[in-house]
């Protein structure tokens, strides 16, 4: 109401505020008195509030005292782009150096592991690898067959045009096992399992249990890390191994449904297709890719802020990381393979 | 209340101590030390940095500034290994209890227990047992931490911290949640601790009846000067302090608790 009627530029003398007769008020007087004062001070025209109750005019005075130590204005504004750039630069460097330690310690943690394997916690393990593997099967086994579907009509497009229908079974057998099986089983690690570690290890942090195996002398690297990348090593191929199968198998589908080759003919069109060292290659990737997945998650979690927020921040960046470490390695390989002959 | 032999040992020595979180200092100049067996408690209002004197005394935080030694080994300087061995010594109780929420509390008992001795599964999983019976949580065993209340957290938390026999014990407001009759099985318990083990304690602690029966030495952190503020005997302190903030926080508790108990002949 002061505001409005300041707003039409007039000017105020004095502000007076009369309390006198209101016998129960709530915290929106007092937002209402505060406010007004803090207008008052603005224009610089006395405010004049003598008739306040006492405990209006304490909570007043605390409010007022609180105000002026949160800080000036100014101190929100912000830093120029030179500071903002040489903090993302500090960032990014800093991050690099946590990434190598993460990995250093991983290999003492291997080593420390080596040398007293029965303390390794294997029931731990066992458990990532059941979350992991046996529960991945379902999502893993859908997205792989309809990858295969849909690699098959994609490639019978093409090679319906020169009467070669057959070959879609190398192009999909190939695919599959060489590119599609290991990436979409660790980009679904990433999503599924990479997530909940960043989340579960975020969240141990937040609740200070990660202080507290420290302070036991249990070394997180060999508590948390070491059990989720080992699980993730042997279910990452595995979990290839069945995408594999299926993909091949959505491949089959369309060929014996869709372009009438005969099962036989696809069956063997394939295995002569398919040599050892594809399956191998597809394997070694994804074995990588079970150790950059299981990293990336730890890491992340290792990393997030005490807070809900933090632990959301690093599950998001524990997926993003992962699927972006997966496709660079995957070029690199791509390349690499080229170069040796796989 | 025992007398504390001026020949004894320092068990924690902190000299010079400045911590605080990137660029604010909490605490800045904080010298103590508590010698062997002695039961030391850490006051102040809340938010005044108990907690975070806390973790660097344990090395979870670097301190800005100043050294930390644990029988006269400097903590600042120690290799990592030596660091770690420092830790096997120490049993620490957090302010959240910090209870691993993967496992039940017998498992978060035993932890300890598997990772740094060779006693058998059977002897482990009893000597849990005797360490929840002390906190008198034996029959929570084999729940997990989310279904515990607050308080019981805490006394699992404790039952943790007490495993290994440590030499030394800090513990964050190991009070805090419990009703009047588990705290003061707790201050019996930290008596006992120290009778039968000689165990040094640190305590963070509000609890001015805690302070008046168990505490050999009190400080008191100030909010606003960043520093010990206050130290001596708790009678002492009670009757007379030397500073303000201080004397408003002991005397709270002549309303409540009376005079401060006389000693024991
Ligand atoms: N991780 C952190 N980063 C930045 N500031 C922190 C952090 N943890 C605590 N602080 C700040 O340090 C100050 C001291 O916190 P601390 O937890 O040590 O208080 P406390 O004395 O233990 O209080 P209480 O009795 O309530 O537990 C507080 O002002 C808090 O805001
Ligand atoms: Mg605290």
């Amino acid at each position: 109401m002061v505001k409005r009627s300041a707003g039409r530029r007039e000017k105020f003398q004095e502000i007076r505020v009369d309390v006198g007769g209101v016998d129960s008020w709530d915290s929106s007087l007092l937002l209402f008195v505060s406010q007004i004062r803090k207008y008052a001070a603005e224009l610089n025209v006395p405010c004049n509030m003598e008739n306040l109750p006492d405990l209006l005019r304490n909570l007043l005075e605390q409010a007022g005292e609180s105000e002026s130590a949160g800080g000036s204005q100014d101190a929100m504004a912000g830093p120029s782009l030179l500071v903002v750039l040489g903090e993302r630069f500090e960032k990014t460097l800093a991050g690099g150096g946590q990434w190598l330690t993460f990995w250093g310690e991983c290999l003492l943690g291997g080593l420390r592991m080596a040398r007293r394997w029965r303390k390794f916690r294997w029931r731990d393990c066992l458990i990532f690898m059941q979350q992991a593997g046996a529960m991945g099967l379902p999502i893993v086994g859908l997205i792989s067959f309809l990858v295969g579907l849909i690699l098959a009509y994609q490639a019978a497009i093409q090679l319906r045009e020169y009467g070669a229908e057959i070959f879609v079974a190398n192009l999909v057998g190939l695919s599959v096992v060489r590119e599609m099986g290991p990436m979409m089983t660790a980009v679904i690690l990433a999503g599924r399992t990479g997530a909940s570690f960043a989340a579960q290890i975020g969240n141990m942090k937040m609740n200070e249990e990660i202080d507290a195996l420290e302070t036991l002398g249990v070394h997180p690297m060999d508590f948390l890390v070491l059990p989720r990348m080992v699980a993730l090593v042997m279910m990452a191929p595995l979990l290839t191994i069945y995408a594999n199968l299926l993909g091949i198998l959505g491949g089959y589908v369309v060929g014996v449904g869709q372009l009438e080759i005969s099962s036989s003919a696809y069956w063997y069109q394939s295995q002569e297709a398919i040599g050892l060292n594809d399956l191998a290659g597809g394997l070694i990737k994804s074995v990588l890719f079970g150790v950059v997945v299981a990293a990336a998650g730890c890491l992340r979690g290792l990393q997030s802020d005490r807070s809900s927020e933090g632990v959301g921040r690093a599950t998001t960046s524990a997926v993003v990381t992962a699927i972006f470490l997966i496709i660079v390695l995957d070029a690199g390989f791509a390349v690499l393979f080229e170069r040796v002959g796989i | 209340m025992s007398e504390v032999d001026p020949q004894i040992p320092f068990m924690i020595e902190v000299r010079g101590l400045s911590c605080g979180y990137r660029d604010t200092v909490i605490l800045r100049d904080v010298s103590f030390s508590v010698r062997r067996g002695e039961i030391y408690f850490v006051v102040g209002r809340s938010g005044c940095g108990k907690s975070t004197l806390l973790r660097n005394l344990i090395g979870l935080e670097t301190p800005l500034a100043g050294e930390v030694c644990f029988d006269g080994e400097n903590v600042g300087n120690a290799g990592h290994e030596t660091r770690r061995a420092m830790l096997r010594r120490m049993g620490v109780l957090y302010q959240s209890a910090a209870l691993w929420s993967t496992m039940t509390v017998a498992e978060n008992v035993a932890l300890p227990l598997e990772e740094h001795t060779t006693l058998s599964r059977r002897e482990i999983r009893e000597l849990v047992f005797v360490k929840l019976g002390m906190v008198g949580l034996a029959a929570a065993a084999d729940r997990y931490p989310a279904e515990l209340s607050g308080g019981m957290r805490k006394r699992a938390g404790l039952a943790r911290a007490l495993g290994l026999d440590p030499e030394i014990l800090f513990f964050d407001e190991p009070s805090a949640g419990l009703d009047p009759v588990s705290a003061r099985n707790l201050d019996h318990l930290i008596l006992q601790t120290r009778e039968s083990l000689g165990t040094t304690i640190l305590v963070v602690s509000h609890d001015l009846e805690s302070i008046c029966t168990v505490a050999d030495h009190v400080i008191m952190l100030g909010r606003d000067e960043k520093t010990v503020i206050a130290e001596g005997r708790p009678r002492d302190l009670i009757r007379d302090s030397g500073n303000p903030h201080a004397s408003e926080f002991f005397q709270s508790g002549l309303i409540t608790f009376g005079e401060p108990k006389k000693e024991s002949p």
